[in-house]
C-alpha cells in the first residue's frame, strides 16, 4: 500500500461517492488522516449512523444523540491529526471520541438538573447498562457482514438454530456453515476489541 | 494433543456440542479456554442485540449541520444516508423459507414451500422479549411472502376459510416496516359483498408492541401530503375497514400504520411503522 501518495478516490468522492464504494475502509481512514474533505464525508457516510446510534442508546434521546454525534464528527474532523491508522480502526477511535462527548453532555445533564448544587457531579459517567456499547457495536458490524454469512449467524443467534440446522435450512455444506460461522464471529470480535483497547 | 480447532471453538461459543476430546482440551488449556470466553462474550452480546441497539441513520440534515459548522464549501457533495443495510430489519432475513439469492434454487431444501405455521422446530434454547420478537417476525415475513406467491386472500387470510366465504382481493400489498420499526405485514381491498360499496380494507400487521398511544391505519397518496384517516388499529394487529363507496383508491394507494399519542391531534403523528402501496 502507498502511504504518501494522495487519497486514490479523492477527485471521484468529491463528485461520485457512490463510485468509491469499494475503496477499503483504511484507505478512507488514511485519506481522512490526511485532511481529505471527501473522505471525511464518506466517512461520514460509512460510520455516521454507527455513531449516532451509539449516542442515542447511551444517551437515551434522540435529538441530544444528534447534537452529540455532531460534536463527535465536528471534534473528529479537527482532530483528524491525532488519528494514526497504524494505532487502530477509524471506528475505534470514533468510539472514543463519543464515550468522551456522551459523558461530557450527560455531565451537562445533570448540572442542569441541580443549577443551585455547587458540588461537583460525583459522577458524569452515563448511567447506561454496560454492555449496550457492545451490543450497537456488534449489531454494526453483524450488519456489514456478507450474505449468506450474515443471515448464518442471525439465524445462530436470534433464531438459536444449531450449524446443521442452518445448513439443512439454507441447503448449505454443513462445512461451509461453520466457516462462515468461525469467520463471522471472528469479525465481530475484531470490532469488539478496538472499542475495548479504546475503552482503556 | 492440538490446539481445537478454530471452528470448533466457534460452535462452542454457541452452546453447541463439541466432541468431548476437544471439550477435555479446552478446559485443560488456557489458549484455547481464553480464546472460547472471547467468542463467547462476542455471542452473549450478539444474542441480547435489541432492535434499537441496530445502527439506525441519522437524520439526513445532520451532515449538512457538521459541514456547516466546519465551514465547508457548499461544493462538497453530500452523502446520501449511509447505505444502512435494510437486511437487519429485513424479517425475511431470518426466515429460511424466504428465497436467498445466494443459494442456488436447485439446494434449496424440500420444505422451501411449507406454511407460516410450521415454525422451526427445536429452535427454542433461550430467549427474551426480542427474541420472540424475530420469531414471529420471521413467521408474518413468511406469511407474506407465501401470500404473495399463492394470492394473499388465499393464503394469509384463510384462517376462517370455512365459515365465511373467501376474500376476493382486489387490490393487495406487503406492509414493509420504515426504518427503526421491525413490525411487517400486509393489506388488501376485499371485494367480496359486490360493488364498490362493499369494499373493504383488510390490514394484518405482526410485531406490533403496545404503546402508551394507539396504532391508526391511514390511506395516503403517493406524495404523502394528502391522507385520510381509516381507523385505529388493535395493537393485535387485525381489523378491517369499510370504504366509502366514493373513495378513489387510485389517489390513496398507500397503506401506512402510524403510532399515535393520545393528545388530541387528529393529525399524523409522522411517527409510520408500516407502509404499503397498492397497485392501481
Amino acid at each position: 500500500m502507498n502511504t504518501d501518495t494522495g487519497f486514490p478516490g479523492s477527485a471521484v468522492l468529491a463528485t461520485r461517492l457512490s463510485a468509491v464504494e469499494h475503496l477499503d475502509d483504511s484507505d478512507v481512514a488514511k485519506a481522512f488522516a490526511d485532511g481529505d474533505k471527501a473522505a471525511f464525508a464518506e466517512v461520514y457516510r460509512r460510520w455516521g449512523a454507527f455513531v449516532y446510534t451509539l449516542c442515542a442508546r447511551t444517551l437515551g434521546d434522540r435529538t441530544e444523540a444528534e447534537d452529540v454525534t455532531q460534536q463527535v464528527f465536528v471534534s473528529a474532523w479537527r482532530g483528524r491529526a491525532t488519528y494514526s491508522p497504524e494505532a487502530g480502526s477509524l471506528p475505534g477511535w470514533l468510539v472514543g471520541i463519543a464515550r468522551h462527548r456522551v459523558a461530557d453532555a450527560c455531565a451537562a445533564r445533570a448540572r442542569r438538573a441541580r443549577p443551585t448544587d455547587a458540588e461537583p457531579v460525583s459522577d458524569p459517567e452515563p448511567s447506561h447498562d454496560s454492555g449496550v456499547v457492545e451490543r450497537v457495536v456488534v449489531a454494526d458490524e453483524l450488519a456489514r457482514l456478507g450474505q449468506p454469512q450474515r443471515r448464518i449467524l442471525q439465524m445462530a443467534f436470534f433464531g438459536d438454530l444449531t450449524h446443521k440446522q442452518i445448513a439443512e435450512r439454507l441447503g448449505l455444506p454443513l462445512g461451509t456453515v461453520k466457516s462462515h460461522i468461525r469467520r463471522g464471529l471472528g469479525r465481530l470480535r475484531g470490532r469488539m476489541e478496538e472499542v475495548d483497547d479504546e475503552s482503556q | 494433543m492440538n490446539h481445537s480447532d478454530p471452528g470448533t471453538l466457534a460452535l462452542a461459543a454457541l452452546g453447541e456440542q463439541v466432541p468431548e476430546t476437544d471439550r477435555a482440551h479446552i478446559a485443560a488449556c488456557p489458549v484455547c479456554g481464553a480464546e472460547l470466553d472471547q467468542l463467547r462474550a462476542v455471542v452473549r452480546a450478539g444474542r441480547q442485540i435489541r432492535p434499537e441497539d441496530e445502527p439506525s441513520p441519522p437524520p439526513a440534515r445532520l451532515w449538512r449541520r457538521i459541514a456547516d459548522e466546519l465551514d465547508f464549501d457548499g461544493d462538497l457533495s453530500v452523502p446520501g444516508p449511509s447505505e444502512s443495510d435494510p437486511s437487519m430489519l429485513d424479517p425475511s432475513a431470518l426466515d429460511p423459507s424466504a428465497p436467498d439469492p445466494s443459494v442456488p434454487a436447485e439446494e434449496a431444501p424440500a420444505d422451501r414451500g411449507a406454511g407460516p405455521a410450521e415454525g422451526p422446530e427445536g429452535a427454542v434454547r433461550t430467549g427474551g422479549p426480542w427474541f420472540r420478537l424475530r420469531k414471529s417476525l420471521a413467521l408474518a415475513a413468511s406469511a407474506a411472502v407465501i401470500g404473495a406467491a399463492a394470492g394473499v386472500g388465499g393464503t394469509l387470510w384463510a384462517t376462517d376459510e370455512d365459515e365465511s366465504p373467501r376474500a376476493r382481493v382486489d387490490a393487495e400489498t406487503r406492509l414493509d416496516p420504515l426504518p427503526t420499526h421491525q413490525a411487517a405485514g400486509a393489506a388488501f381491498v376485499d371485494t367480496t359483498t359486490g360493488g364498490e360499496a362493499g369494499r373493504r380494507l383488510v390490514v394484518r400487521v405482526s410485531g406490533l408492541t403496545p404503546q402508551p398511544g394507539f396504532y391508526e391505519v391511514w390511506l395516503l397518496d403517493r406524495d404523502a401530503k394528502n391522507m385520510i384517516a381509516v381507523g385505529i388499529l388493535p395493537v393485535g394487529g387485525e381489523a378491517t375497514f369499510d370504504l366509502p363507496a366514493n373513495l378513489d383508491l387510485d389517489g390513496y394507494p398507500v397503506v401506512d400504520v402510524s403510532v399515535q399519542q393520545y393528545n388530541g391531534s387528529p393529525e399524523h403523528s409522522g411517527n409510520s411503522v408500516v407502509r404499503g402501496t397498492l397497485p392501481s
